[in-house]
C-alpha cells in the first residue's frame, strides 16, 4: 500500500505494534508461563482448590456481584426512564448521575460510608441513638457490603441505558399509549425489551467493574468477614511474602472465564436480531407526562440516590477531617491538622498524593495523544486497524485485577526488573484505561469524520496535516473530556497501584491502604477528602464545558 | 470580476495545435460492494469514459446507479477493483499495476453534499485551505480567496465562521473552495440537494456562468434531472454501474436510447405495439416513429413521446392523428396538462401553454409529428 509509507504514519503504525505488545504480551507471557511450567500451576491450582476458603470465598463474591448488579440494573434503568423518556427530568442530575463513582473514587465512598454507617461510631447511628430510635445500621454486614456495591455499579449500567433511551425513537412508546397501555405498561412490554440489548451491556459492564473492585470489599468486606475474590488476589500478591504469583494467576483465570461466559451469553442474547428498531432520530421533547406526585416522587428518589452515593460519604470524611479523632458526632474542636500531616507529614502521605497527580497528568496526557493516533489509525480501515480495535478495547473486557497480575507476571521479574517501579505503574494505568481513551478518541472522529476530513483530502492535504490542521482542532473538547476521565481513573485508582506500586513509589491508592490498615482515620478522611474534591472540581468543570459547547 | 488565476498542474499543459485535451480518462473501471447477506453488487460495471477539458459532464440516474460512486472513485476515495483512472495523462488507478494516488495528491477540487466547511476556520481560512498545500505565496493567496469570494457574491462574509451563515451562504462558500484552485477538475456531488428550490435555481445559474468564466473541467452528480439538463454540456445516465446513454442533454431528452433512460428524462406517452413495415402498429392504429438502432421487424416496441410535442388539432404534414374524448385537465401554471382517451383504450397527455386548451369532455383531434416520436425496445436492459 502507497499510501503507508509517509514518515507520520510509519511513526503511527510504530506506536499501533507498541500497544499491541504492551497488550498482548503480559496476557501472552501469563498464559505461557502457565503452559511450560505446568507443574507448577498445577500444584498452585491443587493448593488453591483444597484451601478450605476456597468455596466459601467463590460463593460470597457471586453472592454480593449477583446481587448488586441486579440491584444496579434495576435502579440504573427506572432512572435513566426517567430522566430520558418522562417530564420528571431533572438536568443536571442526569449528566451527574452517570459520573458520581468518578466525583467520589470508590476508597473514599467505601471509608465515607464506613465513617457513616459502624454500628458504634457511625454518625447516623449515633444520631440514631440520640434520637432514641432502636435501629442500629450495619455497614459491615452483607446487606451493608452489597448496598455500597450496588452504589458504584449503577453509574455503569446507567451510561450505556440512558444513551440507548435518548435515541429511542418516541413512535414506539406512543403507539403502545394508543393501543391502550397505560405508561408502566408502555415501559415494561415496549421500552425496556427495546433497549434490552442496552441493559445488558450495562449488566456487563457493571460485572466487569464489580469484579475487580477492590477498595469497597477490602474496607467494609474485611471487618465484615466475607471474602472477596480480588481481596484475594491483591493479598496473595502483597501480603505474603514471597509473592504467590503461581495462586495469584490461578485465581484471575477462575475470574477470565466467569467474564467470558458472561460475554457469550451477552453476544449470543444480541445475536437473536430483533432489536435494530432503535431509529437514529433525536427525539424532539415528546415524552411520558408522569404527574406531580410522580415527578416528586421521582426528584426525592434521584436527590436520595446522589446523597447516599456522594454528598453524606464525602460529608463523612469531610467532618471526620476536621476532627482530632472519630467521634461520631459533629462537634469540635475542629482543625486542618490532618490535612496539614497529609502535606507536611515526612512519611509517603504527601509522596503519595504528589505522585498520583503527577502520574494523572502524565497518563492522561500520553494516554490521549496516543488514543488520539491510534483512533485515526483504526479509521482508516483494514485488517490492522481491526487488531488495533480489539486490542485496545481487550482490558475492557478483562478484570483490572487480571490484567495488574499479568503485568506482574510479564514485567516485575528479569529481563525487564520493572518491579515496584514508577514505569510499571505508568504502563499499567496506560493499559488499564486505554479502553476509555480509545473509545473518547474514536467518538471524537466519528462526530467529525466523513466529509470535513474527505474535503480536506481532495483540497490536497496529506492524512498527517488533515489530523493536525482539520480533526484534531475539531477534537478538542471530546479530547479533553477524554482527558479528564483518564485523569480522574488514574488518580482514583486502587486495584493496579495496590498491586503495583511499593514503599518506593508511592500512590494514592497506596497510601489509603496503608493508613487504612493502621487505623488512622482522620488523616484517611483528609486524603478521601482531597481526592474527592480533585477529581469533582476536574468532572465537573469537564461537564460544564461540554454544556457550553 | 476576474477569474482566479490559472494554475499550472503537472501534466495538465494543452497539447500543441490546440485540441481539447482529455483530463479525466476512465477505462473498465469496476467497483464491487459485497452485501452483509453475502450477495455482491456492481457499483460501477466494466466503465469506460472520457472528459475534455472544459466539459461540464453530469453522471444522472437513481439512487444505487454508481454515480456517487464513480465521482468518489475519481477523488481517490473509493478504492476500484479492477480498471484504469489517468487524470491529465497520469494514471492514478490501476489495481492491476498496483498504482493507487492518494486523495491529496490527485490536485483536484470537489464540491460536497453537507458543503464540508470546517467550523473551526473562517470563510477566508476554508477557502484559503487547497492554496495552502499548492505552495503559492501569502499575497496571492489573499487576493485569489478575495476574487473567488466576489465571484460567488459573499465577498463580506470572508471573516465568518460557517456557523453564523444560512444553508444558501454555506453552499456559496463551499462552492468557492472548490473554485480556488484554477481551471482544475471540480467534482461536485449533489451539492445542491439539501438547499431550497429557489436558491438552488440561483446556484445553478451561477455555476453555469462561472463554468464559462473560468472554464473549470466540471464531473457533476445528481438525480435531479432538470438541474442536469441546465448545466450539463454532456450527460451521461448510468443505469446499475453502466453507461445506458451519453451526449448533448437534448438528444438525450428528446431521443432517447432506451425506455428507461426514456422515463427517467421526463413523461412521456408510451404506447406499446409490433414494428410492422417501418411502422408501429398499435391498438389505436399504426404510428410512424424513428426505431432505434438495432430494433428488429416485428419485435415488440414501445412508441414514446413527450406530451409537450403533442397537437391539438394538428397541421396537416402530421400523419399521426386520432380523434379522442379530453377526459381531464391538469392546470400546472407554466402549461396545462390534458388527458386524452384515444380508441384502442389507449390514452395521452398533451400539453399547451398556460391556461389555455379544449374543455373537458369534448371531442377533440389530437397528433404527434413523426420525429417526435422514439420507437424503444419493450424492455430497456
Amino acid at each position: 500500500m502507497t499510501r503507508l509509507r509517509s514518515p507520520f504514519a510509519l511513526v503511527v503504525g510504530l506506536l499501533g505494534v507498541l500497544v499491541v505488545v504492551l497488550v498482548g504480551y503480559p496476557l501472552l507471557r501469563t498464559v505461557g508461563g502457565i503452559v511450560l511450567d505446568w507443574s507448577t500451576f498445577a500444584a498452585a491450582a491443587e493448593e488453591v482448590v483444597a484451601a478450605p476458603n476456597l468455596l466459601p470465598m467463590l460463593g460470597s463474591t457471586a453472592l454480593v456481584l449477583g446481587v448488586s448488579t441486579v440491584l444496579a440494573v434495576v435502579i440504573a434503568a427506572l432512572f435513566a426512564w426517567l430522566s430520558e423518556r418522562t417530564t420528571a427530568r431533572l438536568g443536571w442530575l442526569a449528566g451527574v448521575l452517570p459520573v458520581v463513582s468518578l466525583l467520589v473514587p470508590s476508597i473514599a465512598g467505601a471509608i465515607g460510608w464506613v465513617l457513616l454507617a459502624s454500628p458504634k461510631a457511625g454518625f447516623l447511628n449515633v444520631a440514631l441513638r440520640e434520637l432514641g430510635v432502636p435501629v442500629v445500621l450495619d455497614v459491615f454486614s452483607w446487606p451493608g457490603l452489597i448496598g455500597v456495591y450496588t452504589l458504584y455499579l449503577v453509574p455503569q449500567v446507567y451510561l450505556p441505558v440512558s444513551a440507548a433511551l435518548a435515541d429511542l425513537d418516541p413512535a414506539l412508546e406512543e403507539a403502545a399509549r394508543v393501543s391502550g397501555r397505560g405508561p408502566w405498561r408502555t415501559l415494561a412490554t415496549v421500552t425496556l425489551p427495546v433497549v434490552r440489548p442496552a441493559i445488558l451491556s450495562g449488566a456487563l459492564l457493571a460485572l466487569v467493574y464489580g469484579v475487580a473492585l477492590f477498595s469497597v470489599p477490602l474496607i467494609i468486606g474485611t471487618q465484615a468477614r466475607i471474602d472477596i475474590l480480588s481481596v484475594e488476589i491483591v493479598r496473595l500478591l502483597t501480603t505474603e511474602f514471597p509473592p504467590r504469583l503461581p495462586q495469584a494467576i490461578v485465581l484471575s483465570v477462575v475470574v477470565l472465564l466467569v467474564l467470558g461466559a458472561a460475554w457469550a451469553v451477552n453476544a449470543r442474547v444480541l445475536r437473536g436480531g430483533r432489536f435494530a428498531t432503535i431509529g437514529g432520530k433525536s427525539t424532539g421533547d415528546r415524552r411520558i407526562e408522569l404527574g406531580r406526585t410522580g415527578t416528586i416522587v421521582t426528584r426525592v428518589g434521584m436527590v436520595g440516590y446522589l446523597l447516599v452515593a456522594a454528598v453524606l460519604p464525602f460529608g463523612a470524611l469531610v467532618v471526620v477531617s476536621l476532627q482530632g479523632f472519630w467521634s461520631g458526632r459533629l462537634t469540635g474542636p475542629f482543625s486542618f491538622e490532618n490535612y496539614a500531616d497529609v502535606f507536611g507529614s515526612a512519611g509517603s502521605t504527601f509522596a503519595g498524593l504528589r505522585n498520583s497527580l503527577v502520574l494523572g497528568l502524565l497518563c492522561a496526557t500520553v494516554g490521549m495523544a496516543l488514543a488520539l493516533l491510534l483512533a485515526w489509525r483504526i479509521g482508516r480501515g483494514g485488517g490492522w486497524a481491526r487488531v488495533l480495535d480489539a486490542t485496545t478495547k481487550l482490558p475492557g473486557a478483562l478484570s483490572h485485577v487480571v490484567i495488574a497480575v499479568a503485568l506482574v507476571a510479564a514485567f516485575a521479574g528479569p529481563p525487564f526488573a520493572l518491579g515496584g517501579s514508577l514505569l510499571l505503574l505508568v504502563l499499567a494505568y496506560l493499559v488499564l484505561y486505554l479502553p476509555q481513551a480509545t473509545l473518547s478518541a474514536q467518538s471524537s472522529f466519528a462526530t467529525v469524520g466523513g466529509e470535513l476530513t474527505e474535503a480536506s483530502l481532495v483540497a490536497g492535504e496529506g492524512p498527517a496535516g488533515t489530523l493536525r490542521r482539520i480533526s484534531a482542532p475539531l477534537m478538542t473538547r471530546g479530547l479533553l473530556a477524554g482527558w479528564v476521565f483518564l485523569f480522574v481513573l488514574v488518580v482514583g485508582d486502587i486495584t493496579a497501584s495496590a498491586i503495583l506500586a511499593s514503599t518506593r513509589t508511592p500512590v494514592v491508592g497506596f497510601v489509603i491502604l496503608g493508613l487504612f490498615q493502621n487505623g488512622t482515620y482522620p488523616t484517611l478522611a483528609a486524603l478521601g477528602a482531597i481526592i474527592t474534591v480533585v477529581s469533582s472540581v476536574v468532572v465537573l468543570a469537564a461537564l460544564a464545558l461540554r454544556r457550553s459547547a | 470580476m476576474g477569474a482566479p488565476a490559472v494554475e499550472s498542474r503537472p501534466g495538465g499543459a494543452q497539447p500543441p495545435g490546440g485540441a481539447p485535451s482529455t483530463r479525466i480518462a476512465v477505462h473498465g473501471l469496476t467497483k464491487t460492494y459485497t452485501r452483509r447477506d453475502g450477495t455482491t453488487v456492481r457499483a460501477v460495471d466494466d466503465l469506460t469514459l472520457d472528459v475534455d477539458a472544459g466539459e461540464f459532464l453530469v453522471l444522472l440516474g437513481p439512487s444505487g446507479c454508481g454515480k456517487t460512486t464513480l465521482l468518489r472513485a475519481l477523488a481517490g476515495l473509493e478504492s476500484v477493483q479492477a480498471g484504469r483512472i489517468e487524470l491529465d495523462g497520469r494514471l492514478v488507478d490501476d489495481p492491476a499495476a498496483k498504482v493507487r494516488v492518494p486523495t491529496e495528491r490527485r490536485g483536484l477540487s470537489m464540491m460536497f453534499q453537507s458543503y464540508a466547511l470546517w467550523p473551526h476556520k473562517t470563510v477566508a481560512q476554508n477557502v484559503e485551505y487547497p492554496l495552502t498545500t499548492r505552495r503559492i505565496g501569502r499575497t496571492e493567496r489573499a487576493d485569489r480567496v478575495r476574487s473567488v469570494l466576489d465571484a460567488v457574491g459573499v465577498g463580506r462574509l470572508a471573516g465568518q465562521y460557517p456557523g453564523a451563515l444560512s444553508g444558501g451562504q454555506q453552499q456559496r462558500v463551499a462552492l468557492a473552495r472548490s473554485l480556488v484552485a484554477g481551471d482544475g477538475i471540480v467534482l461536485f456531488d449533489e451539492p445542491l440537494s439539501n438547499v431550497d428550490a429557489r436558491v438552488r435555481e440561483q446556484l445553478r445559474t451561477e455555476i453555469r456562468r462561472l463554468h464559462t468564466e473560468i472554464g473549470f473541467t466540471a464531473v457533476y452528480v445528481t438525480h435531479d434531472q432538470e438541474e442536469a439538463l441546465t448545466l450539463a454540456t454532456r450527460l451521461l445516465v448510468l443505469r446499475d454501474g453502466r453507461i445506458a446513454q451519453s451526449g448533448p442533454p437534448a438528444e438525450v431528452y428528446l431521443r432517447p436510447a432506451d425506455s428507461g433512460v426514456a422515463r427517467f428524462m421526463g413523461a412521456g406517452n408510451e404506447v406499446t405495439g409490433v414494428l410492422c413495415g417501418g411502422v408501429v402498429s398499435s391498438t389505436v392504429g399504426s404510428i410512424e416513429g424513428e426505431a432505434v438502432p438495432g430494433v428488429a421487424e416485428g419485435a415488440e416496441v414501445v412508441a414514446f413521446s413527450r406530451p409537450e410535442t403533442w397537437y391539438f388539432d394538428p397541421p396537416p404534414g402530421v400523419r399521426n392523428r386520432w380523434r379522442g374524448t379530453l377526459v381531464s385537465t391538469a392546470f400546472v401554471g407554466p402549461v396545462s396538462e390534458h388527458t386524452v382517451a384515444l380508441p384502442g383504450e389507449v390514452s395521452v397527455r398533451v400539453r399547451t401553454l398556460g391556461a389555455t386548451g379544449p374543455d373537458v369532455g369534448a371531442e377533440v383531434e389530437v397528433g404527434v409529428p413523426a420525429d417526435a416520436v422514439r420507437v424503444l425496445p419493450v424492455d430497456p436492459t
